[in-house]
């Protein structure tokens, strides 16, 4: 099975920072943009992750 | 401000008219198909996910919990960032077996039709409170847009009968777009344009209120900057916290949503099969849920601001009327229709499309055998059950009477899409998994959802049970709780029966087949069908005659192959496209069904290497520690076969050609591509003789066979072949030409040299006839009587008439190579012919000389070449000499055996030791001292023999010692000189 491992890390990397994550998020309540901060990151990662390298490899 | 009714429906009707123009101008083609097919329509229509939970029930949480609210979203976005763990292999699935929703996957995965029963009415069941949710956000909207106020009025008849005719026109739109496909496996253009422009209207509607929130509602973001400072409330909402077990609960729910939900399920694999669209909606799909997530908070903090007197899911309605603001309102009335509109649609064609599969064709209503336009059935049936659909979600709304926010209603939605999780995730990892795991932990999951979470949140009672979870876990979220409990139990009972009790035959195959963990090891199955043609014959009980047909020639056309197909390989792809195909019409169990009683495979079976090198050698397999050491082995070992200098070919209990290697391609010249999978009657002559006498015959050996395909180049092959223990068979092919040649050279050397060894015995005996010539010449030149001239004459005749048979039998002896090539079968007389031979031997005067006996019948004739046999006992006697010593007597006697003749060579020779016996008609074998003889003399006997259609056998010892003897025994077909004789 061939599984993205970057994605994996991704994971047990976020699982472990959540509650930092949670607790920075809320650490200022005006700075509303932190969260779409942290999810215009994830977009990029995963947009870097799935970039194509077969035109179709299912 | 406020509309009146009919303004308000009309607007419905426009709006929803638009999404019609929409989808039929997509349908149409007047939308440009670079539109209609680029990635980011299909990107947008996954926005139907976002219903009225995004565009109204997201704000109550974010005015209540803060950021919470983006845990909603995360959920979602998860299942998109983890696609390749999950959504990647369930669309390999989905595409290759035609699987166009849950229930069909679980069906297909655990051989079951009970299982897509189950999971039809579970999902029903699950997804009502959904439906409901869409039409109550519809319903208040329009409600309070007609100038009531839902807290004051609450449900009354005028409310819900809003809500009724606006589900009656939705009924309409989604029988117009949802049934236009007769298959939901094929891309309904239309339907994904459509919702793909509603999730634009939705995102431009919200972006539009959050505009009108940060400028109009407050003065710019620096107002709500200060704002957010100086209002106690906001600053305790954005600072709420909710415990983690609550954080993940939600991510996991709606995780679990975003996969197991029938109406994202729906866009993401029945509308949808190229990889390359999933790829891109990994990214494109958290991009669109950020963008639509954007107003959600200032949309909250202008409802707080506002402070009007409506609930907080309808936050953007607020503004409006706040605002006296037509534009606002409708705004804000435009992102909840268009939400509500496309989930409501998308979900009751999906959960129709389940229905019909799962509930209505296994219970035989529709009588598919009957004839008939069966498509257009099914496009009925699913029309009904739209309408069915939709009507139950408007009566399990008016059940509710109001007692439930939407959030309520989303999260009790959601937790009851999450028990479908462990199934969906056991489809490609976990092959153990049988039925009677899932449906007990099924069942049991979803009894606790409804007893703990359903039936407590729409008939508005807090359990007693919650009560005792309390005081158990102190004062904790019960539907937290309840709905990861429920998961457990459902998870704990699937694993724990799965791995107590046996999955059938059936669930291994497929489990094997959705396996991601293990390469599928696909069984090469025999067929009892033996052309494309058969397959509409067989399917027709079934199907009906028209149906049969154009499925069968749909299912060519998709594997291009024609349809007089006969490959084995080529029938066995064709039997699961139909199935395949059916699946997608039908669903899966009855598509099974259908498939395994009109064409059932035959018992036994081996594995299918071909498929499982095929899926090994895919681009996409990458191994890595022990499995990429055993892959690279298995190439090389591969390669190894491949590049043998001999030829391999290999074949199955019934005949179909499984390997075929370079060598093979080189000597037949025919491709292994071409005749991979198919039949020994599929390959070029002479192939197919040999190949299929070889494979039915006893014999594992053909020392010599001819192979010539160009007369000038005449080929030879010997063939080997051995049989596993599967019932294959292997066959080893050696190209033998060269060989061949030189082999035939030597034995014209072999035949120089005898007659080199002759020519002194041919000097000595031509040499007495020309010197009575020279006598009876000299006599000549003195005679006078003309008698005597006549007599002298007619002796120098009968001199040159011996020299003339001497040359003659020399020439013979030594003209004609071993090749069958010339061969001229004609009667012979044997007594003759081993005369002649007998009279070759004398010549040689310096051989031993023996006495040879020819007791054979003067009238004896066989039918052969008379210059090969010939050979055959000049051959025979002279090794039959050389093994005697000087009381050597060599006995020639034949006699009749049916219509064969058998000819005895006996001598009282050394004889042949038994273990030299079976080498002795070897080329190159002798047992004469170095330079006596070649080896060759047997050989060429054997051959001759061969090419006469005869035999040769050896028999020794004969008698006792000291001259045990030897005896060949030839057998040739008897002949008559006939009428050619007598003239």
């Amino acid at each position: 099975m061939y599984v993205n491992r970057i994605l994996v890390l991704g994971i047990v990397l976020a699982l472990m920072a959540f509650p930092l994550l949670a607790d920075w998020l809320t650490s200022d309540y005006s700075a509303w943009y932190r969260p779409y901060a942290i999810w215009v990151l994830i977009i990029a990662f995963t947009w870097w992750a799935y970039r194509s390298r077969h035109p179709d490899e299912l | 401000m406020s509309f009146s009714l009919t303004q308000i429906l009309l607007a419905v009707a426009f709006y929803l008219s638009g999404l019609f123009a929409v989808a039929l101008l997509a349908d149409r083609g007047i939308i440009p198909r670079r539109i209609t097919h680029h990635p980011a329509t299909y990107v947008l229509s996954l926005g139907v996910f976002a219903g009225a939970m995004a565009s109204n029930g997201v704000i109550e949480v974010a005015a209540r919990y803060g950021y919470n609210f983006l845990l909603y979203y995360a959920g979602v976005g998860l299942a998109f960032v983890l696609a390749a763990i999950l959504l990647i292999p369930l669309l390999r699935l989905s595409r290759v077996y035609q699987l166009a929703s849950l229930a069909d996957m679980l069906t297909f995965r655990f051989r079951s039709p009970r299982v897509g029963a189950a999971i039809t009415i579970a999902m029903c069941l699950a997804m009502l409170p959904m439906l409901a949710l869409q039409i109550q956000a519809i319903g208040d909207s329009v409600h309070i847009l007609a100038g009531h106020n839902r807290e004051v009025e609450g449900q009354g008849f005028h409310h819900q009968g809003v809500a009724l005719l606006t589900c009656l026109i939705i009924i309409i739109f989604a029988i117009l777009f949802g049934t236009r496909h007769v298959s939901p496996q094929d891309r309904n253009t239309g339907l994904v344009t459509a919702m793909a422009f509603e999730s634009l209207v939705k995102l431009g509607a919200m972006s539009l209120l959050m505009l009108v929130a940060i400028y109009q509602v407050f003065d710019g973001p620096a107002d709500i900057q200060q704002w957010l400072v100086q209002y106690p409330p906001a600053k305790a909402q954005m600072t709420q916290r909710v415990s983690l077990d609550i954080a993940h609960t939600i991510l996991v729910v709606f995780f679990a949503g975003a996969v197991c939900m029938p109406h994202i399920f729906h866009m993401l694999f029945a509308e949808n099969t190229e990889s390359e669209d999933l790829r891109r909606a990994t990214w494109g799909m958290p991009l669109y849920l950020m963008l639509l997530s954007l107003p959600v908070l200032p949309l909250a903090w202008a409802w707080m601001r506002v402070g009007e007197d409506l609930p907080m899911a309808y936050a953007g309605l607020s503004m409006g009327l706040s605002l006296k603001s037509t534009p606002v309102a409708v705004a804000a009335f435009v992102a909840t229709l268009s939400a509500s509109s496309a989930t409501i649609v998308v979900t009751t064609l999906a959960l129709a499309n389940m229905c019909l599969n799962h509930l209505v064709l296994p219970s035989r209503i529709l009588n598919l055998g009957q004839g008939g336009d069966i498509y257009s059935n099914l496009r009925w049936l699913r029309r009904v059950l739209i309408a069915v659909l939709i009507l139950a979600g408007y009566l399990f709304y008016i059940g509710l009477n109001g007692r439930q926010s939407l959030v309520e209603l989303a999260f009790v939605a959601f937790s009851g899409t999450l028990q479908f999780l462990p199934g969906l995730v056991a489809t490609p990892y976990w092959p153990n998994a049988n039925r009677k795991g899932l449906l007990a932990g099924l069942w049991c999951g979803l009894g606790f959802w409804f007893f703990t979470v359903m039936l407590p949140a729409t008939r508005g009672y807090v359990p007693e049970i919650a009560q005792l979870f309390d005081s158990l876990f102190g004062d904790s979220n019960f539907w937290a709780l309840a709905t990861m409990l429920a998961l457990a139990i459902n998870t704990a009972l699937f694993v724990g029966i799965s791995l107590l009790s046996r999955a059938t035959e059936e669930e291994l195959v497929a489990a094997e087949i959705c396996s991601m963990d293990d390469l599928s090891r696909p069984i090469r199955q025999t067929l009892p069908v033996g052309s494309a043609k058969e397959f509409a014959e067989k399917l027709t009980p079934a199907l009906g005659e028209r149906t049969a047909r154009s499925e069968i020639d749909r299912a060519l056309t998709q594997l291009q192959f024609n349809g007089s197909e006969t490959r084995p390989y080529a029938l066995r792809r064709l039997r699961r496209r139909v199935e395949a195909n059916l699946s997608g019409l039908l669903g899966p169990a009855v598509a099974h069904n259908i498939i395994e009683r009109c064409i059932p495979l035959k018992a036994g079976g081996t594995e299918d290497i071909n498929l499982i090198e095929r899926s090994l050698d895919a681009p996409d397999i990458k191994f890595t520690g022990l499995a990429a050491d055993l892959d690279a082995l298995r190439r090389r070992y591969r390669e190894t076969l491949d590049t043998l200098p001999v030829g391999i070919c290999s074949l199955g209990a019934d005949g179909e050609l499984l390997m075929w290697n370079r060598s093979m391609r080189d000597l037949t010249e025919v491709a292994a591509e071409d005749v991979l999978g198919s039949l020994l009657s599929a390959l070029p002559e002479p192939w197919r003789a040999l190949l299929k006498n070889f494979h039915d015959e006893s014999s594992d050996i053909i020392l010599k066979a001819e192979v010539t395909t160009d007369a000038a180049n005449p080929r030879w092959a010997s063939l080997h072949k051995t049989v596993t223990a599967d019932g294959d068979t292997i066959i080893l092919v050696e190209d033998i030409s060269a060989m061949e040649v030189m082999e035939e050279e030597l034995l014209h050397n072999e035949r120089l040299a005898s007659i080199g060894r002759l020519a002194a015995g041919v000097a000595h005996e031509i040499g007495n006839p020309v010197t009575g010539i020279a006598c009876l010449a000299q006599n000549l030149a003195y005679a006078e009587d003309p008698a005597e001239v006549a007599l002298t004459a007619q002796d120098i005749l009968k001199q040159t008439d011996r020299v003339t048979r001497i040359v003659e039998s020399l020439v013979n002896f030594s003209h004609i190579g071993s090749s069958a090539q010339g061969l001229e079968l004609a009667p012979c007389n044997l007594a003759d012919c081993i005369d002649e031979s007998i009279h070759l031997l004398a010549l040689d005067r310096e051989a031993q000389q023996v006495r040879f006996s020819n007791h054979c019948d003067r009238e004896l004739v066989v039918l052969a070449d008379s210059q090969r046999l010939l050979q055959v006992f000049v051959n025979l006697l002279a090794n039959a000499r050389d093994a005697c010593d000087e009381d050597g007597h060599v006995q020639i006697q034949a006699y009749r055996d049916d219509a064969r003749v058998l000819v005895d060579v006996d001598d009282n020779g050394s004889g042949i030791p038994a273990e030299l016996q079976s080498q002795i008609f070897e080329p190159f074998f002798t047992t004469k001292d170095p330079g006596a003889g070649t080896g060759l003399g047997l050989a060429l006997v054997y051959s001759i023999m061969e090419d006469l259609g005869g035999s040769i056998q050896l028999t020794s010892p004969l008698q006792s010692e000291p001259r045990p003897g030897t005896r060949f025994t030839l057998q040739l077909p008897e002949s008559s000189y006939g009428d050619a004789f007598d003239v």
